[in-house]
């Protein structure tokens, strides 16, 4: 029953990461987007969902501890609307961001959007009436109340984001979006505007990852804003790479690889010394992995279908 | 006696095979010409004698030694230089800066100034400029730049890769009477070049490149006159 | 970057609006001196290797932990603490280009390949730092002095040799770009790297170089932010974008302007710390990148005209 359960937890989280390797493959493999802001994203689709529907019990329990009672709990409102307040609003706060961001070359915006997912982080932790600071969230319902039907509710979504990012990769705008990845100057000169192209990808890409935020709050019933460090950014990348960027299929493979295995396979080994070791021990055997993976085999253990772009971008 | 051997010659970009079976000469004090169209693979083969491309298959003898092996950066040190056809300067330098880095390796004091003294000689101009940021050089003054660096080495043979590209056509002829000069007083010149017309004036010998093959070789003063190439170079 | 701010209390007097400016030109000047060095190393190594390379924050913290290891395990004095660590971190920054970002190089990838790749090798000296640390925070051992008032300014004799270092030191480098040797190969590698081949010279060791350099700058920037705060594994991670902010608000490849940018960065993070709130200094700072991103991306120095249009024509334009 132990090993039943543990396996649940892991394939849970495998899938709730692997929305968000699809919605990078969605600004990366698709559109050349290097986005390292994934942890902010996350965080406001997490957030968004927590302070919608945390009960009010859990804002009464803040009171009475001596907080003032802050947004989260003032609503109580069911998981769908939080769902879709997540995925709104992640879309939204894309938007925003998008604007300065987009414009920018490709090393400037990877740089930039770790800035934003800090900029996200701080006010997590400093917007006490909003997110209740570094205590964070607690009594976050799980919709279904029960482990194995979320897990269930879980893979739902995550079939839904992996035919809507396939669907997306054969679609007039997916295949604008690799136009822009490939040749930029020709894409223009066909009438497509960058701009916007990219803004779409972008848009789309954010939404799926606040999709995967309130998935995230909702699994774990309870969110800080340490869960959004840079860390979890580059863990996405991370399994993104290893797994075959730009192949969907890769991308799956490398979450079960990377997340499966190496973040949540260990979890319940014996610690050894200090219970900071064996997560440390964990990151650097990811990093070294990282990077033996860019220097021999680069374009992952599944490579993406079709090299090249389509003669014909309609 | 040729300075500059080349044999059946394989060269490209990581898997895109640009240059075929190609052989290539130079005699020792010989001034040799390549022309061709734009995508002929003539800056291919300049920077595949300078190791800058990968080479699949032939050899590069430079005085009956193989170059092949030889990295980029001590192919000067045996008296080879190259003059590429862009960015052949560095910006943000100064004129001195530029002609400095052309002697790097170079140790004794002596021997710089006195190739330094040589360069201002041949290129007045650029000892007028001599303090001043390369990056606002004209075309012009640029080309006598970069033709000035690979002289600070003292190269026994100059690579020239279209050096009169973009130049106003007053300069070009100037230009080219610069290079022939270098060719009289000894030093051997391969030179690549679109102007078909002004090359085969002042070359000895040319090979016609098209489609990274050769396709013809002859004496300059042959090709001058032969019907294929008024046809398909010199008319306008 | 966790200020002490434990000198003397803030706004204490009825005159609040001298004492904050007052605040403000010291600890302005304090963390200009934490951030320049670093920020000027890390233009170094991107004007002349042409990637970012994630990593150089963790290279800081490396840098400071060296230190601390001199300073607290083998009880030397900080001064001669700092100029071991700026041997061993300059001897950490070659170490992996050679062992990892050459060979990538030498293969030609992208830009952004390094800068993921440096991404990992960033996390790995993290988390061995915090093996061997753990994340609790550390502070150096060092002689207990006053502080005094010095015109409009409030330092401790430790704070003021840290600022004159950091001056006398980005001068040297400077001095150095501009009329030595390895200067100019510096510049002329960061200029064209292939026609530095074809000139003879060894960009490779051109790059061991510029590694040596900016990794000892690294250095010097941990430990003064060590100095000034407190040191824990996670600090030069926190510090990297900052790093950036000072960078792009002087022009990414811009030695003057990545000093220049420090300055301007640092008084900017600290009055937002006096004047809005002190959480939100580093956000500060990340807006001011993003405002000179969007308004002139090539940084203050830079050519081209300020792209007000940005603001308003975003939705109009096509491209």
């Amino acid at each position: 029953m132990e090993i039943l359960s543990w396996i649940l937890t892991i394939a849970t989280i495998v899938a709730i990461y692997s929305i968000m390797g699809l919605a990078l493959n969605v600004h990366f493999g698709y559109t050349n987007l290097p986005n390292f802001g994934i942890a902010g994203f996350f965080a406001v689709g997490a957030y968004a969902s927590a302070i919608l529907t945390a009960p009010h019990r859990f804002r009464e329990m803040e009171i009475f501890a001596g907080f003032p009672g802050g947004v989260a709990g003032r609503i109580e409102a069911p998981f769908i609307v939080g769902l879709l307040a997540a995925i709104v609003l992640a879309g939204v706060v894309g938007l925003i961001i998008g604007i300065p961001l987009l414009r920018l070359r490709e090393d400037y915006l990877a740089v930039a959007s770790i800035g934003i997912a800090q900029t996200i982080y701080y006010v997590a932790v400093n917007e006490l009436w909003l997110t209740t600071g570094s205590a964070g969230i607690r009594l976050i319902p799980m919709p279904t109340g029960n482990r194995y039907l979320y897990f269930l509710l879980v893979l739902l979504l995550l079939a839904i984001a992996y035919w809507v990012v396939n669907r997306f990769y054969s679609t007039p705008i997916g295949r604008v979006w690799r136009g822009v990845r490939e040749d930029e100057v020709i894409t223009a000169s066909l009438g497509k505007s960058i701009f916007r192209s990219r803004m779409s990808a972008w848009i789309a890409g954010c939404s799926i990852m606040g999709a995967a935020g309130c998935l995230w709050a909702h699994y774990s019933m309870a969110i800080q804003p340490g869960e959004f460090v840079p860390t979890t950014t580059f863990l996405v990348w991370i399994f993104v790479i290893v797994g075959g960027l730009r192949n969907n299929k890769g991308i799956l493979l490398g979450a079960i690889l990377i997340m499966g295995f190496f973040e949540q396979g260990t979890r319940f080994l014996p610690a050894i010394g200090a219970p900071y070791i064996m997560p440390a021990i964990r990151l650097i055997i990811i990093g070294v992995l990282l990077v033996v993976f860019v220097r021999f085999r680069p374009q992952g253990v599944l490579p993406e279908r079709h090299k090249k772009i389509e003669a014909h971008i309609r | 006696m040729n300075i500059l051997e080349i044999r059946d010659l394989d060269s490209g970009y990581g898997k895109a095979l640009i240059l075929q079976d190609l052989s290539i000469d130079v005699k020792e004090g010989g001034f040799t010409a390549i022309i061709g169209p734009n995508g002929a693979g003539k800056t291919t083969l300049l920077r595949t004698i300078f190791s800058l491309c990968d080479l699949y298959k032939g050899t590069i003898s430079f005085r009956g030694k193989d170059i092949t092996r030889i990295k980029a950066e001590n192919l000067s040190d045996i008296g080879l230089n190259y003059v590429p056809q862009e960015e052949s300067i560095f910006p943000s330098l100064t004129v001195f800066e530029n002609l400095r880095m052309g002697s790097v390796k170079e140790k004794s004091r002596e021997k710089i100034s006195s190739r330094l003294e040589r360069v201002y000689n041949r290129f007045p101009v650029l000892e007028k400029r001599h303090g001043q940021s390369a990056g606002t050089l004209s075309g012009g003054e640029r080309q006598m730049l970069a033709v000035g660096c690979a002289l600070m080495t003292d190269p026994d043979l100059l690579l020239l890769d279209e050096p009169t590209a973009g130049l106003a056509p007053t300069l070009v002829e100037g230009l080219f009477q610069d290079i022939a000069k270098l060719n009289t007083e000894g030093r051997s010149l391969l030179l690549v070049e679109q102007n078909a017309k002004m090359a085969l004036q002042y070359a000895h010998e040319a090979y016609i490149l098209e489609g990274g093959r050769i396709k013809q070789h002859d004496d300059a003063a042959n090709l001058l006159k032969s019907e294929e190439i008024i046809k398909h170079y010199l008319s306008v | 970057m966790n200020r002490g701010r434990k000198t003397r209390p803030r706004h204490s007097s009825q005159d609040g609006v001298y004492f904050a400016m007052e605040d403000l030109l010291s600890y302005g000047l304090l963390t200009f001196a934490t951030l320049a060095l670093p920020s000027l190393g890390l233009c170094l190594a991107i004007k002349v290797t042409k990637y970012f390379n994630l990593a150089y924050g963790d290279i800081v913290t490396a840098g400071a932990f060296l230190a601390l290891l001199m300073n607290l395990s083998f009880k030397i004095n900080i001064g001669i603490a700092l100029l071991i660590s700026i041997a061993l971190t300059a001897l950490l920054g070659v170490f992996l280009h050679k062992v990892v970002f050459k060979a990538l190089m030498e293969a030609k990838v992208g830009p952004l390949t390094l800068l993921v790749v440096s991404l990992g090798v960033g996390l790995v000296i993290r988390n061995v730092v915090l093996i061997g640390w753990g994340p609790q925070p550390y502070q150096f051992n060092t002689p207990l002095t006053r502080a005094k008032h010095l015109g409009p300014f409030f330092f401790t004799p430790n704070q003021i040799v840290m600022i004159l270092i950091c001056i006398l030191v980005a001068i040297g480098i400077f001095l150095m770009l501009r009329y030595t040797q390895l200067g100019r190969l510096m510049r002329a590698t960061s200029d064209n790297p292939s026609l530095s081949l074809i000139r003879g010279i060894s960009i490779e060791k051109v790059y061991t170089y510029t590694w040596i350099i900016a990794c000892g700058l690294a250095a010097i920037g941990g430990v003064f932010m060590g100095m000034l705060g407190t040191i824990k594994p996670g600090m030069g991670e926190e510090a990297l974008v900052t790093l950036f902010a000072c960078l792009i608000v002087g022009g990414i490849e811009n030695p003057y302007g990545a000093v220049v940018g420090a300055l301007i960065t640092a008084f900017a993070m600290e009055a937002t710390a006096i004047w809005i709130s002190p959480p939100y200094k580093v956000v500060s700072a990340y807006l001011l990148m993003f405002f000179i991103l969007l308004i002139k991306p090539s940084g203050i120095f830079g050519r081209e005209k300020i792209q007000w249009k940005y603001f308003l024509g975003f939705l109009r334009s096509r491209q």
